[in-house]
């Protein structure tokens, strides 16, 4: 959106702007304020040394320094603007107040004299600088003050320079901040529009995500990756629906075949028996097909709802076994305990009983199925972290270019061959094990056997 | 309580012989050490550094821990330690203390199999386990079975 990304741009450059303009208004307050106290520092040192003069000359410690004090001030100190002098000889018992006639003075100065010899004081830009004399066991106080004019010159330039700076740096801020923040934001703004350009149509492109690896690029790869996901599951489900169409026409097909086979002339009792079998056969079987349909979509978009309790992963593979053995009375399956662990904490997992041995049950009747009924080894074992269960067959394999298609519904790998399937028991087996947050790996070689292993992290929640 | 020695390479199959351990000496606990065999790394880095213990870090796969703690849930209270450790040793009088150090009651060898090299510095340790002068026992592992997913996967510790 147009004015939302502008709005952005602008409060990261406002943002930028008042952090660096606080800095350098920090700066230059700093800078005066020091600029200030030194100047003014000096200016009574000034003052300090005209006081010492003053009092030489006036009390002097010899006869005929007074002179020669007198001479030297003439000629070597500038007379400064506005300076006075004044002196008061001290008698015992004068209090700390007013003590000059001819100049307001606080109490707190003269109390400075008394304790330190010696004091500053400055009201607007006249400054006073106070000693204490002493001289033939008098006590003197003279004060000198003058008006500070340097000073004030000196900071009044600096003030504008520092004011005109401020501002000036500040405008330059925020336009470098302006530039900056729209640099920062090109690259998301290309990736907006792009983004924009790609829809149900054109799901195959992908953003630029550059060299670098950056946030800006790390961003790209992820929706490169969301994309990846999207356009699979869009495929997945447009091959879905033709798979889905041509396994369920099949069985009608022989169905409605048969029956009109049948009502073609009249036939013997035995032969209409024998037609409504293979009708009630094939009815089955569309049955099973929309059976394991519901449960693969259920798996697949109801996962959240599913009740999720602590269960026995022994149990479960005794449950699975009994189905199986529901369907092939004479299946091989050998249940392997030598990898059991003693401690049957270890065997807790979390999840709906039913899903699962939906699942293990469909990968021990593959197991079966595809290894013309010769033995299968399910084993057991357990990390301190991860359930495995194993499911080992010596069947006709899966061939090496198709694993990676083996979770497609409806998929049935080459060599199959005579066996009957649908192609739903893996994918369903593999959406229910995710969720239960379960790993499924398949291995496979033709011709000598396939290994399924699955993981489940152990419940350690809640003991039995 | 006794304490056996197996050498290991690394490969999930050879945990085998801590089943056959446990079938031989079941009736007591076990300290099971697995020992790895490597050339000591004389150059000035190597002996900073231990590289080549590093490059055996990087063996013990996730899969090759899982294994061990499958193994250490199956008997857990049979073994009551089993741990890894690395012989740098190349003498025969070094393996005797080695093994004399773990107090070690029985060296665990495989009848029909062969120890890899897992990393270029191993070496093969089972010859100077054999003449150390501890009790040998010679198992065999059963591996005829049909192998079908890669040299990690736990189906290995089977006997299938």
């Amino acid at each position: 959106m147009q004015p939302q990304r502008i709005r952005t741009q602008l409060k990261i450059t406002l943002l930028y702007t008042g952090l660096t303009a606080a800095t350098i208004l920090l700066l230059s307050v700093l800078v005066y304020f020091f600029a200030e106290r030194m100047s003014s520092q000096d200016f009574y040192k000034r003052l300090d040394i005209r006081a010492v003069m003053v009092a030489q000359q006036n009390f002097p410690q010899s006869a005929g320094t007074s002179d020669l004090i007198k001479d030297l001030r003439n000629e070597y100190l500038e007379k400064l603007p506005n300076e006075k002098e004044y002196f008061k000889v001290i008698t015992p018992g004068t209090g700390s107040r007013n003590i000059m006639d001819s100049v307001k003075l606080p109490e707190s100065f003269y109390r400075d004299i008394f304790n330190n010899q010696q004091a500053v004081y400055h009201k607007g830009d006249v400054y006073y600088a106070g000693i204490l004399h002493r001289q033939n066991g008098k006590s003197i106080i003279v004060v000198v003050s003058a008006r500070n004019e340097y000073i004030k010159r000196q900071l009044t330039n600096l003030r504008s320079i520092l004011l005109t700076g401020f501002i000036g740096s500040t405008l330059l801020i925020f336009a470098l901040g302006w530039f900056f923040s729209k640099q920062v934001f090109l690259p998301i703004r290309k990736m907006t529009q792009k983004v924009r350009n790609i829809n149900t149509e054109n799901l195959h492109l992908r953003l630029n995500t550059g060299k670098k690896n950056d946030e800006v690029s790390d961003l790209a790869l992820t929706f490169n990756n969301m994309l990846d996901r999207l356009e699979t599951s869009f495929e997945s489900q447009n091959n879905f629906v033709s798979n889905a169409s041509h396994e369920l026409s099949t069985p009608l097909t022989s169905i409605i075949g048969e029956a009109e086979l049948a009502l073609q002339k009249e036939r013997s009792p035995e032969r209409y028996q024998e037609a409504m079998n293979i009708i009630l056969k094939e009815a089955e079987r569309l049955k099973a097909i929309i059976q394991s349909l519901l449960s693969l979509a259920q798996t697949g978009f109801d996962g959240k709802r599913q009740i999720q309790e602590t269960l026995r992963a022994d149990e479960l593979l005794l449950m699975a076994k009994k189905s199986v053995d529901r369907i092939y009375p004479d299946n091989k399956i050998r249940i392997d305990y030598t990898l059991l662990p003693e401690d049957d904490e270890k065997l807790k997992i979390k999840g709906n009983d039913h899903l699962l041995v939906l699942a293990l049950s469909n990968i021990m009747l593959n197991a079966c199925k595809y290894s013309e009924n010769k033995e299968v080894v399910v084993a057991i074992a357990a990390s301190n972290t991860r359930l495995f269960l194993i499911i080992k067959d010596q069947g006709i394999g899966i061939p090496e270019q198709e694993l990676r298609y083996i979770y497609d519904p409806f998929f049935r790998a080459s060599n199959t061959g005579e066996v009957k399937g649908y192609g739903i028991g893996l994918p369903l087996a593999r959406n229910i094990i995710r969720l239960h947050d379960g790993e499924l790996v398949v291995s496979s070689i033709v011709n000598q056997g396939t290994e399924v292993q699955i993981s489940f992290p152990i419940d350690k929640s809640q003991p039995f | 309580m006794k304490n056996v020695i197996i050498p290991t390479d690394f490969s999930i199959k050879s945990l085998k012989l801590i089943h056959a351990a446990v079938d031989r000496f079941g009736e007591a606990t076990l300290n099971i050490t697995l020992v790895h065999g490597l050339t000591p790394d004389h150059s000035i880095s190597g002996l900073l550094m231990l590289t080549k213990r590093l490059d055996v870090s990087k063996l013990m796969t996730e899969e090759f821990n899982a294994a061990c703690e499958v193994i250490r849930n199956k008997y857990g209270t049979t073994i009551h330690r089993l741990k890894i450790e690395c012989y740098y040793g190349t003498s025969r009088s070094y393996m005797r203390s080695f093994l004399e150090a773990r107090q070690t009651d029985a060296i665990i060898l495989p009848a029909d199999y062969e120890f890899k090299k897992a990393v270029k510095a191993s070496t093969d340790i089972v010859p100077e386990l054999v003449k150390a002068g501890y009790p040998v026992f010679y198992e065999t592992l059963r591996t005829g079975g049909l192998q079908v997913a890669e040299d990690a996967s736990l189906s290995e510790l089977l006997h299938i």
